[in-house]
């Protein structure tokens, strides 16, 4: 998820979530159109729009539907009401090239969750040296560690 | 958005829907693509047809019927019958109305066009499938209902005669 757009999907106790990357902000959201409930990512990872396949509703940064086909003439949502439909976000944490989420909405964050062992080390995170290159780094960079 | 390269280039304008009771009709306009490639079909196969019925006429029937009239040409019927709490089967039937040229409907011609008929309804159900299954997956996500919009008054008729029907408020 290093560029722009780029994304992966992942389970979290049995949830679909996403994490995509917005000018390079990370953010996670249930992975779940306000809409009519379509997922809306259906592959584990891609570059792309926040979008939904189904009916084309588009999610900014902070989950929020920017773009409603047919806003004006079947929906009529304001801002405040656009705002109210925001995807349910997730934690999302960097430990050196792994992402780290969290379903919950509180709860300690990642250095506190990782303690001061070797799990703390960012170096930990790094994908190992070596004949990687291309396309099997890259996607070892998306591998997502994810927890509760 | 579903369908952008199949059945959504064959339709226009959408009008209002019109209830009886838990049932739903829902008219929507061909476009001149799509009524101009049913009229090549229609006429090279001497097909029947009605005038009452010129667009994409679907007809809901509550539980689970749906039928549906293509520029008064073709009429498709589909069952869906639940299986489990995950799982549908959907049952489809296509049929045309009786031909002038029965000859030509039998032949490599006629049969040519039946073939692209069924393929070209086995992409739209497909597509159907795969993002009805991508909801069903999604709605165990769900916080809140469905946000639907004045375009999808007969989706809402439906719950509200389903909740009925199963006596939840």
């Amino acid at each position: 998820v290093a560029n722009h757009q780029d994304f992966i999907r992942a389970e979290i106790a049995g949830r679909s979530i996403l994490v995509q990357n917005f000018d390079g902000l990370l953010r996670g959201f249930y992975n779940v159109c306000s809409h009519r409930h379509a997922r809306l990512r259906a592959t584990d990872c891609g570059n792309g729009l926040l979008r939904c396949p189904y009916h084309g509703w588009t999610y900014n940064a902070e989950g929020v539907p920017v773009g409603i086909p047919g806003n004006s003439e079947y929906f009529g949502l304001d801002r405040d009401a656009r705002q109210s439909l925001a995807l349910r976000s997730v934690a999302v944490e960097c430990c050196g090239d792994l992402v780290f989420a969290r379903l919950a909405s509180d709860g300690p964050d990642l250095a506190t969750a990782l303690g001061s062992g070797p799990w703390a080390s960012r170096s930990i995170a790094r994908p190992s040296p070596g004949p990687q290159t291309g396309r099997s780094a890259s996607k070892a960079r998306s591998k997502a560690i994810i927890s509760t | 958005m579903i369908h952008p390269d199949s059945f959504r280039p064959l339709t226009g304008t959408v009008a209002p829907s019109e209830f009886a009771g838990p049932h739903s009709y829902g008219p929507t306009a061909l476009s001149d693509a799509g009524r101009a490639s049913i009229d090549r079909m229609a006429v090279r196969l001497g097909l029947a047809r009605t005038e009452r019925y010129t667009g994409y006429d679907h007809f809901f029937i509550f539980p689970n019927m749906m039928a549906v009239a293509s520029a008064g040409t073709f009429l498709s019927l589909q069952i869906y019958e639940p299986t489990g709490p995950e799982t549908t089967r959907l049952k489809f039937w296509m049929s045309a109305g009786a031909s002038t040229k029965p000859a030509q409907r039998r032949s490599v011609t006629g049969r040519a066009i039946e073939r692209s008929l069924t393929e070209f309804n086995d992409r739209v159900l497909g597509e159907d499938q795969r993002i009805s299954e991508q909801v069903q997956l999604g709605k165990h996500l769900a916080a809140d209902p469905a946000h639907l919009g004045r375009n999808e008054d007969r989706i809402a008729a439906f719950h509200a005669a389903w909740r009925q029907s199963m006596g939840i408020r």
